[in-house]
């Protein structure tokens, strides 16, 4: 063997070898690859995304679709089609630039036109899209001229909460509404393989998605209706990635190695309602000393030990006018019996409080019956079945009721339609309070976030001092996934993003 | 025989409008607004649910509603998913073949299991191979689907690791045809490894009164006297059961499979949720929460038709197994 062969051998021998330490070598990176499949509690609906209303059909849409703006996982507003925007003074124009660098699914390219067909498209009476009465704000939109914005809304009327409205507000150009009933198309980061009903949804990286392509090549969503089975799919290797897991399986999943569980504070309410259009509950004393005699700790504890934390007010953790100095009643059992003294009913009374089915809603129902028995109010408890409970609400037929609020971290959408006056409906602890009413319209026109967030701040201890709602906890969104997925993150919406244009992007261990 | 179908069919028409009415109002008089929990209550506005319920007609009197349905279903139209935005013929269409699936592989793995061991249990009368027949059969019928259902799951899937725990492998049909076609034998077995849990569970109930009724049916044409003719004539022990006694033990069995194979599509229901099986159980259940009322009409029309059809197919097949039994 001549010396060169010789030398030649081993540097390929020492290339080997050190390609072998490398693979060995502690962690590995992200990388590309992979099918990440999500047990989803249904099928979605439909995929037009301007008729979307429930989670597990948004969620889906949120991967094919894309919007102006995106929420991080912080609840800050970020650009996505748009890069960024601006608001007039008076808070009626609303300025985009939006990206240039945006092509849909079919490789056409995005325009300010899209985004304006789109606007039109959900206002149309014909479609009848549930985002109809959000977008009536919209007064004027136009495509810029040389040297303005790209796209420019004017409302009716100043509205500091209108980039709420545009979370939900797919772009979808002209060229694709066609194909929405059978192959829908936009310029999300997932395009759309296949859509087996009740099966599977089937999707893939978009290479030429404008942020980076995600991780995963595969993206699929299965529905499992029963939590149990979830549970069991996710043990088994049958799904990568579930959410909303139960309080009983939480502990357990935690103590396994192959399952990740990780959360993030939801972006809700969960009250106990009192209707002031009855007695006794017209009577401010009755209602606070409901407030002083609730535990919420221990409501916490008991039901939703890990996934769930104990409300000050309406403003959850997650919000960005969140007070973290303000606290409200707490539990105080002699204040509770003193505001019970002085009330119209010194003596107790009774009354019905009605929830809807679910265990959590039944256990934590258990509780509250346990606790009011303490001052002297006697409690029957009344399980409805959902759309029968939602009727009793709209119509007030109830005595106190149970029910969570969940929007998106907008204050106004997490307050206005509960509170104010105006609000007939929705209203339905029947609140009237000439404050809270001025309050809240003055920070709907508001378009300062600093301003606006202290107005709220004065709505929330005006709500929790009028105690027409008794504030319990905020849900956290809780997930559990595969330890061979990383970077994944619950987001306090209870939306999936996959993508790294929000945060880290999601990626597999592929063997 | 031709007559026959034919009054079968004409008395069909009024068990399928009686259906489409009692379903029809048993649905609109559950309170809940189809709108409202379709839009959610954060998103809800009252002039938006007052202009839906206009648009849908749910405003109009019921039996103006009703007669409106009616004239749509005699054209075949079984309306629009509220929740799906699709008409529901084509959903249920998508469905069905997965029910049907499930239905026709419980139901043969109930007569399967049901009849040896009704025979078994009558031939071996007071022995220890009866009463286990009795303890299967009883347990059964006693035990509830969806809790069978979860049993299986967690047995099965999660401790022993043997089956999935849910979702369909495939349609059975196509996954054996590919055994023809060069596909080789792996569909077939996906398939049905994914159909074992449920049709088990679905099967249990049918499995317990089938062999039930073959036991009872049996050990009656045991003690008659053709069969102690048969016997005295000679004839072998396992001939004078399977060809003279099984047959004639068969007829109440045959009535009563026919009669679960409709209630097969009714446990159905409950077993796709259990075990995410793509089929109409699931669509109606969903349905039924979000008032969806052209869906759950037509999803109970679904299986109403069903039950008639295989009631008439046990009519003409007790012509069959009886001779003395004729259609004119």
């Amino acid at each position: 063997m001549s010396f060169r062969k010789c030398s030649a051998l081993i540097l390929v021998a020492v290339m080997i070898i050190a390609l072998v330490a490398v693979g060995c070598g502690g962690e590995a990176g992200p990388s590309e690859g992979g099918r990440l499949v999500v047990g989803n509690n249904s099928d979605v609906a439909s995929l037009d995304p301007h008729m979307a209303t429930d989670l597990y059909t948004i969620r889906v849409c949120d991967q094919i679709f894309d919007t102006l703006v995106r929420l991080d996982f912080d609840g800050n507003y970020v650009g996505s089609l748009a890069e960024s925007w601006s608001v007039s003074g008076d808070g009626t124009v609303w300025e985009f630039d939006l990206r240039d660098d945006v092509v849909y699914h079919d490789g056409e390219s995005f325009d300010a036109s899209d985004v304006i067909f789109t606007f039109e498209r959900i206002l149309d009476p014909e479609l009848e899209s549930p985002r109809r009465n959000e977008l009536g704000l919209v007064e004027d939109m136009r495509v810029g001229d040389d040297g303005e914005a790209d796209l420019i809304i004017t409302l009716r009327e100043p509205n500091g909460a209108f980039l709420s409205t545009l979370l939900t507000v797919y772009v979808v150009p002209e060229h694709l509404v066609g194909d929405l009933g059978d192959k829908p198309r936009g310029s999300g980061p997932f395009v759309l393989e296949e859509w087996v009903p009740e099966e599977r949804i089937v999707l893939s990286a978009f290479d030429d998605y404008w942020g980076d392509r995600p991780l995963l090549d595969e993206l699929v969503f299965r529905p499992i209706p029963e939590v149990s089975t979830r549970v069991v799919e996710l043990e088994t290797g049958g799904i990568h990635l579930m959410d909303e897991v139960p309080g009983e399986d939480l502990e357990r999943l935690e103590a396994l190695d192959e399952i990740r569980v990780t959360s993030a504070v939801g972006s809700n309410y969960s009250v106990m309602g009192l209707n002031t259009a009855r007695e006794p509950f017209d009577d401010p004393n009755v209602r606070k000393a409901i407030a002083y005699a609730i535990d919420r700790e221990r409501l916490v504890e008991v039901v939703y030990p890990g996934t769930a934390v104990a409300a000050d007010g309406p403003l959850p953790p997650s919000s960005w006018a969140y007070d973290e100095d303000f606290s409200g009643p707490g539990y105080d059992l002699e204040r509770a019996l003193g505001f019970m003294e002085n009330s119209s009913v010194p003596d107790g009374f009774s009354a019905e409080l009605l929830i809807s089915e679910g265990e959590r809603m039944e256990r934590g129902a258990v509780l509250i019956q346990s606790m009011l028995e303490e001052i002297g109010i006697e409690v029957e408890v009344v399980t409805q079945e959902w759309g029968t409970f939602l009727q009793s609400l709209i119509a007030r037929d109830y005595d106190m009721l149970r029910v969570a609020w969940t929007t998106d971290p907008e204050p106004d959408a997490l307050m206005y339609s509960l509170m104010h006056s105006s609000s007939e409906a929705l209203n339905f602890t029947g609140l009237s309070s000439p404050d809270v009413d001025s309050l809240l319209d003055r920070a709907r026109a508001e378009s300062d976030v600093e301003e606006r967030a202290a107005l709220y701040r004065e709505v929330q201890s005006i709500a929790v001092e009028e105690a027409t709602m008794i504030y319990l906890l905020h849900e956290n969104h809780v997930a559990a996934s595969a330890d061979s997925v990383h970077d994944f993150r619950p987001h306090l919406t209870g939306a999936f993003y996959f993508q790294n244009t929000l945060g880290a992007g999601t990626w597999m261990e592929v063997d | 025989m031709t007559s026959f179908a034919l009054r079968r069919g004409l008395m069909a028409l009024p068990v399928l409008i009686g259906v489409s009415l009692l379903v029809f109002v048993m649905a609109r008089v559950i309170p809940g607004d189809p709108v409202l929990i379709a839009t959610g209550l954060e998103r809800a506005h009252p002039e938006e649910l007052a202009r839906a319920a206009q648009r849908l007609g749910l405003d109009r009197p019921l039996p103006v509603q009703y007669a409106d349905y009616l004239g749509r279903l005699v054209r075949g139209d079984l309306g629009v998913s509220l929740r799906h935005q699709r008409p529901v013929v084509d959903l249920i269409l998508d469905r069905l073949p997965a029910t049907l699936e499930l239905a026709g592989v419980a139901f043969v793995l109930s007569l399967g299991l049901g009849v040896p061991l009704g025979v078994i249990s009558a031939v071996r009368r007071g022995g220890p191979y009866d009463y286990l027949a009795v303890l299967v059969s009883v347990g059964g019928m006693s035990v509830p689907a969806f809790w069978l259902g979860l049993l299986l799951i967690l047995i099965f899937s999660l401790n022993l690791g043997w089956f999935p725990a849910s979702a369909r492998g495939g349609p059975l049909a196509e996954a054996a045809w590919a055994i023809f076609s060069g596909g080789g034998i792996r569909p077939l077995l996906r398939s049905l490894s994914h159909l074992v849990l449920p049709s088990i569970a679905l099967a249990a109930p049918a499995v317990g009164l089938i062999a039930r009724m073959t036991r009872s049916g049996m050990l009656d044409v045991l003690g008659e006297d053709y069969i102690l003719g048969a016997r005295s004539r000679g004839l072998p022990e396992r001939s004078v059961i399977y060809r003279h006694a099984l047959k004639n033990a068969l007829i109440p069995v045959v009535t009563v499979s026919g009669l679960f194979l409709g209630r097969l599509f009714g446990g159905a229901v409950i077993l796709e949720t259990v075990f995410a099986w793509p089929g109409i159980g699931r669509l109606a259940v969903l349905a039924v929460g979000r008032r969806d009322y052209a869906v759950i009409g037509g999803a109970a029309l679904m299986v109403a038709f069903g039950f008639v059809l295989v009631n008439a197919a046990v009519d003409l097949m007790y012509a069959a197994l009886d001779p003395r039994i004729r259609y004119g």
